[in-house]
């Protein structure tokens, strides 16, 4: 899901009206409901995503890898997360969760395979919204970008293992759920 | 039909379309923004102050409209309702002057 056609981000570059708006378009939907599911703020996530599409067409150049054009857009909108929380005075929830988080097991189902009926989704939405931002955040960039734990790193600036560890986090609070759903 | 969780996560907010299409289109071509697009665009961010401004308004005129009609005018009042009957005791003099450029 995270790849991006080069052709694409190539015309991008040449300023290329139509490419930037397929482009922008493919990652709006997935944009939002990361900054919306992450801030719990619907008008900000709003904000957040114009403001990332407006640093994204300026500093397309600072890009170097057109095939992570995606992870390269979810970084800035991260980054604007960031500055949201800064501004709400909510930093503090950037620093916990990470506490009590257990090593990461193998074999673990995977939440993008599983399948959720209607009345479960309302629980999903609950619970993701429970999650501590650190393991909200990489469960939806792995749900909703499809991104690798080597890109959810180098969005979130943080070391491979401790996005597996919040991952971990998430999908054990996510697998209780899939359960009982699927027995 | 059964969806994966990012089918869900992504359905919860794909009433936002719309105005992430308006959004798009204004990063990429804001000079081809409408008048009415501006105006808008001006006035949904700042819709409670709005919102808040347009009450004000309306109890100003509710306080209005409530206002007994029996209040008494200012002192000055009384003078200016003498202009007409001033007019209609010399009405040669007041024409005069129009008369003569005619």
């Amino acid at each position: 899901m995270s790849e991006t056609p080069h052709n694409l981000v190539q015309a991008a570059r040449d300023n290329d009206l139509s490419a930037w708006d397929q482009l922008l378009q493919s990652y709006q939907l997935r944009l939002f409901a990361y900054a919306n599911g992450l801030t719990g703020d619907r008008q900000a996530a709003f904000d957040i995503v114009q403001e990332s599409f407006i640093r994204a067409v300026s500093h397309l150049a600072s890009l170097r890898d057109d095939a992570r054009f995606g992870p390269w857009l979810f970084a800035i909108a991260h980054q604007r997360c960031l500055l949201h929380f800064r501004r709400t005075r909510r930093e503090a929830a950037l620093a916990e969760g990470d506490r009590d988080a257990p090593e990461p097991e193998s074999g673990e189902p995977d939440p993008r395979d599983a399948v959720l009926s209607a009345e479960r989704a309302q629980a999903l939405y609950a619970l993701v919204d429970r999650l501590p931002v650190p393991q909200r955040s990489a469960l939806l960039l792995h749900v909703l970008g499809g991104f690798s734990l080597e890109e959810i790193a180098g969005i979130a600036k943080v070391p491979v293992g401790t996005v597996k560890s919040r991952l971990h986090h998430a999908k054990r609070v996510l697998r209780g759920l899939i359960e009982r759903e699927n027995p | 039909m059964r969806r994966t969780p990012g089918d869900w996560l992504l359905a919860r907010d794909s009433d936002a379309s719309p105005r992430l299409d308006s959004i798009r289109r204004a990063v990429l071509a804001p000079e081809r923004a409408t008048l009415l697009e501006a105006v808008v665009e001006a006035f949904r961010p700042n819709l409670a102050a709005w919102a808040a401004l347009a009450l004000v308004w309306l109890a100003l005129a509710a306080a209005h409209l409530a206002t007994p009609p029996g209040i008494t005018p200012p002192p000055n009042w009384a003078g200016r309702r003498q202009i007409p009957s001033a007019l209609a005791a010399s009405p040669d003099e007041i024409f005069s002057p129009l008369d003569r450029h005619s």
